[in-house]
């Protein structure tokens, strides 16, 4: 079939990172006059039905044509046998676009099955000089090839549009079949709001540092290999217990970097926006991180050493070697200080906390190859054994001090602390699984472990055997490298969500929108299908809010290529869906990062396309809750140090409903083990006196720094007062 | 002991197959498997021992945490129990690396072939979508901001037709 392209055609991607303005789906909740001018396909217009028309961009070849209907006798059928760039969509003709006025939402929703997850649904509006531009993006999930209903709602119209169309745009190979349109006026949004974009939404602010942006295929070919940027190659972010974060580059998986030992970290201020260069002493690229009881940052390991080529032979790499050194970043004084080598190289490492303070590390790549010259995955555990009265705050135990049960655990394994004080490895990592193999069949190589389970070194009782018992029931369980993996709000439920992720080493990978969820406290733990994600991705980054929710944002739809622009929310309180919410304006797949600020903002940084090209924009996101009305403010608290069991008396200025602490961000390749939200074991409000009791559970809250929250009925928390536990 | 001592290990094998054997591991591994898992019968659970000395903390109300449900109930913790679903639990001996194999990583674990560009470059293992053709291959690379593209090892994408070790310029 030949294509009927629009003259819109032109200007619609003249814009094409328009930042998508829209809210999650709702299905109008009345009957209400369904704008749509033909919505059900049946009357046919040459070809295709009336006031629909076949639209693509970008360089793909594909068909449209069609096939029996969901409830009538015709639907549409876009099929995309090649997709090289850009998408094609069945798109509403401008004669019978939808006349609007500035800040009207709408709610659309049609049926729809499609054997990809690479769509969703694309929004144009027409200016008031007649010009058609692209207006923005929604996620309607997973692949599904069953007829099945689709929603979304728009945010609203901007000022100076006069009309609005859409179409569902498929971005993959594969097909997408749609019918039944409705779009109707979306009612007044409810409750306080300052701001019916921001509201419903959120909003997101980029800050940008004169370096070029990538284009909109993702890479730059004025920026490959560059080594030194203005901004930083950020793909490490840890909050400090002062508000200022650390965005550790090392090289910023750059090899001249890495040659000229020019090793890079920012303490940046987000409220200020000021940064500060920070000389970093060794390659901390893909090191791991976490904020020890006292606050400062322990950094494990880092890059020991590049791949080198090997000339005659067939495989031109022998790969990555981590470091044995590690270091301490002390808030204090800004500066990096050397503590003891752990006993092996670990690119790549986890490190959790433990309840007393310790730090528990495993995986990543070993400081040496093997005898055949490759590089390969560290057995060997460490442990930091943390010493309050120590300058280093401790040090790392010989390997002969630790249970080393030989596990591989593959690379940044998400090893989250149980109440119990075991650890949850929640399916979630980056290069291959754990073990590398698709199988569970072969045990020859003690290669047991294939997902996500339990392991327990029994406190580190060297000697005793370590267990591991296997937890199942989560989906694509070798298609989890980079998802994500969060103990959602609050920690003392003890429910772990992973979501999306992909498998590397599949050929034609894609990623995937599948959440899952395991309840710990169960007395046979087993992962449950969550919501889908609105759209595919892997490369995720989860942020805890401090209203109970989870924040998802950036990822893409393949390895480093295919930028999903869509963030959204997930509330542990009704786990049905997914609300969709503004999209970072900046693309960002590998090595991209956020974490939550103590003002409730959220920071996004850091992506690495295929190209290598490094995205050095920083975005800042606003949640919904900061365009409801005054935030509640805590006015003073008894003491900033709080013991296990003990009760504290928060005063605020007005009556709130919940508090939380919320342990800060330590991000690096979408894992943060550490990330939590701890509720008050009990919580009496009186006014504007708060009677907050802490866990007495180290293993629940483990020590640290954390930041205090006071979130009042509409969800609106207060700025943070960081608060020491234990 | 020297935990990262690796044993000899031929170069080609690393990158397609596992071979040899952790013996330690293994033994308690395999013994157990046989015991447990091939019979369908779930081993015994170990018991559950808390690193910390853990009080079993309140879990929160079933109503969720978010705003208007804060204050968690008052129902006491059923701690986790050890075995898996799948009804194997393994227990792995606490040396057991020092006589593991090293487990060597796949050439395309981030799904990239390495066989082009810089190291830190990430041309695609598979092309997606239905992109075989080379044409095709070399104008998503351009899109996809590449620009003059070195054959470092095999040129596995056959996109070096005029063999200069550059792909995509004939």
């Amino acid at each position: 079939m030949r294509f009927h392209r629009p003259r819109v055609r032109a200007v619609l991607f003249g814009s094409a990172v328009v930042t998508a303005s829209f809210v999650q789906g709702v299905a109008p909740a009345q009957a209400a006059t369904n704008l749509v001018k033909n919505p059900k396909l049946e009357t046919m217009s040459g070809k295709l039905p009336k006031c629909w028309t076949s639209w693509q961009y970008g360089s793909n070849k594909g068909s449209a044509k069609i096939v029996a209907g969901h409830g009538g006798k015709r639907a549409v059928q876009i099929t995309q046998s090649v997709r090289v760039s850009g998408a094609r969509a069945l798109i509403q003709t401008p004669g019978c676009a939808i006349k609007t006025s500035a800040g009207q939402r709408f709610n659309l929703s049609f049926y729809m099955k499609s054997s990809t997850s690479k769509m969703s649904v694309m929004f144009f509006r027409q200016k008031t000089n007649g010009k058609w531009v692209h207006w923005g993006d929604l996620g309607v999930g997973a692949a599904n090839t069953r007829w099945h209903r689709a929603s979304v709602t728009t945010g609203g119209v901007p000022a100076g549009t006069k009309a609005v169309r859409f179409g569902l745009a498929i971005a993959g190979k594969g097909s997408i079949t749609t019918d039944d349109y409705s779009l109707t006026k979306a009612g007044k949004v409810k409750g306080s709001c300052t701001d019916v974009n921001g509201c419903t939404r959120g909003k997101w602010k980029v800050v940008g540092f004169g370096d070029p942006v990538p284009n909109a295929a993702g890479g730059d070919s004025g920026d490959i290999g560059q080594a030194v940027k203005k901004g930083v190659r950020a793909m490490h972010t840890v909050l400090l217990n002062n508000g200022k974060v650390l965005l550790i580059a090392g090289s910023g998986n750059n090899r001249e970097n890495f040659d000229a030992g020019r090793f890079t970290s920012w303490l940046y201020d987000p409220a200020t926006g000021k940064h500060k260069v920070i000389p970093t002493p060794i390659d901390m690229f893909c090191a791991g991180h976490v904020q020890l009881p006292d606050g400062r940052v322990l950094v494990v390991s880092g890059t020991k050493k590049y791949p080198t080529y090997v000339d005659g032979n067939p495989n031109p790499i022998d790969g990555w070697q981590g470091s044995e050194k590690s270091y301490l970043f002390d808030p204090r004084d800004n500066k990096y200080h050397r503590v003891s080598d752990m006993n092996d190289g670990h690119w790549y490492p986890s490190a959790t906390i433990m309840g007393n303070g310790d730090v528990y590390s495993v995986g990543g790549y070993a400081g040496q190859y093997n005898a055949g010259g490759w590089q390969y995955v560290s057995r060997v555990a460490e442990r930091f054994k943390y010493n309050k009265k120590s300058a280093t705050g401790g040090a790392w135990l010989k390997a002969d001090k630790i249970v080393q049960p030989g596990i591989n655990w593959a690379t940044y394994p998400s090893l989250i602390l149980m109440q119990d004080g075991r650890l949850f490895y929640s399916g979630s990592s980056v290069f291959g699984h754990p073990i590398g193999q698709h199988d569970d069949t072969d045990v020859s190589q003690n290669q047991y472990n294939t997902g996500p389970g339990i392991f327990n070194d029994h406190n580190n009782k060297v000697g005793t055997n370590a267990t591991w018992a296997p937890v199942g029931g989560l989906r694509d369980i070798n298609a989890r490298d980079q998802s994500a993996a969060v103990l959602l709000p609050p920690a003392q439920r003890q429910k772990v969500m992973v979501m999306g992720g992909m498998d590397f080493r599949q050929d034609g990978n894609t990623a995937h929108a599948h959440t899952d969820i395991v309840d710990l406290n169960a007395k046979k733990p087993v992962y449950k299908k969550g919501p889908d994600l609105k759209q595919a991705k892997t490369y995720v980054s989860a942020v805890l809010l401090p209203d109970g929710t989870v924040f998802e944002t950036g990822g893409s739809y393949q390895a480093r290529r295919e930028y999903v622009r869509e963030a959204s929310v997930f509330n542990p309180a009704k786990p049905n869906a997914w609300t969709s919410m503004a999209a970072d304006p900046v693309g960002r797949t590998y090595h991209n990062t956020a974490i939550l600020l103590p003002d409730g903002r959220v920071l996004a940084a850091g992506s690495n396309p295929a190209s290598n090209f490094y995205e050095t924009r920083i975005s800042i996101y606003s949640p919904t809750y900061l365009y409801k009305g005054a935030r509640p403010k805590i006015t003073g608290v008894d003491s900033k140090y709080w013991a296990y069991g003990s009760t504290h008396t928060i005063k605020t200025n007005r009556t709130i409903k919940s508090a939380w602490l919320m342990r800060p961000g330590a991000v690096t390749h979408s894992s943060d083990p550490n990330q939590r939200a701890v509720a008050p074991s009990s919580l009496k409000i009186k006014g504007g006196t708060v009677r907050f009791k802490l866990t007495n559970n180290g293993n629940v809250a483990p020590p640290g720094w954390y930041m205090l929250f006071a979130t009042d009925s509409k969800g609106v928390p207060s700025v943070a007062k960081w608060i020491h536990v234990g | 002991m020297d935990l990262r001592r690796p044993p000899h290990r031929d170069r080609q094998s690393v990158v397609i197959a596992l071979g040899g054997a952790a013996a330690a591991a293994l033994a308690v591994a395999a013994v157990l498997l046989l015991g447990h898992g091939v019979g369908g019968k779930e081993a015994p659970a170990p018991v559950a021992r808390s690193q910390e000395a853990t009080a079993g903390d309140t879990p929160p109300p079933t109503a969720g945490p978010g705003p208007g449900s804060a204050e968690p109930s008052a129902r006491p913790t059923a701690a986790p129990q050890v075995t898996g679903v799948t009804g194997r639990v393994f227990t792995a001996d606490p040396r057991a690396v020092e006589t593991a194999e090293p487990i060597p990583v796949p050439e395309n674990y981030d799904g990239c072939d390495h066989n082009y560009g810089a190291v830190t470059q990430c041309v695609p293992w598979t092309f997606p979508d239905g992109i075989t053709a080379v044409g095709d291959k070399c104008e998503w690379l351009r899109l996809n901001g590449f620009g003059n593209l070195t054959v470092a090892g095999e040129d596995r994408q056959g996109l070096d037709a005029n063999r200069d070790d550059i792909a995509c310029n004939s």
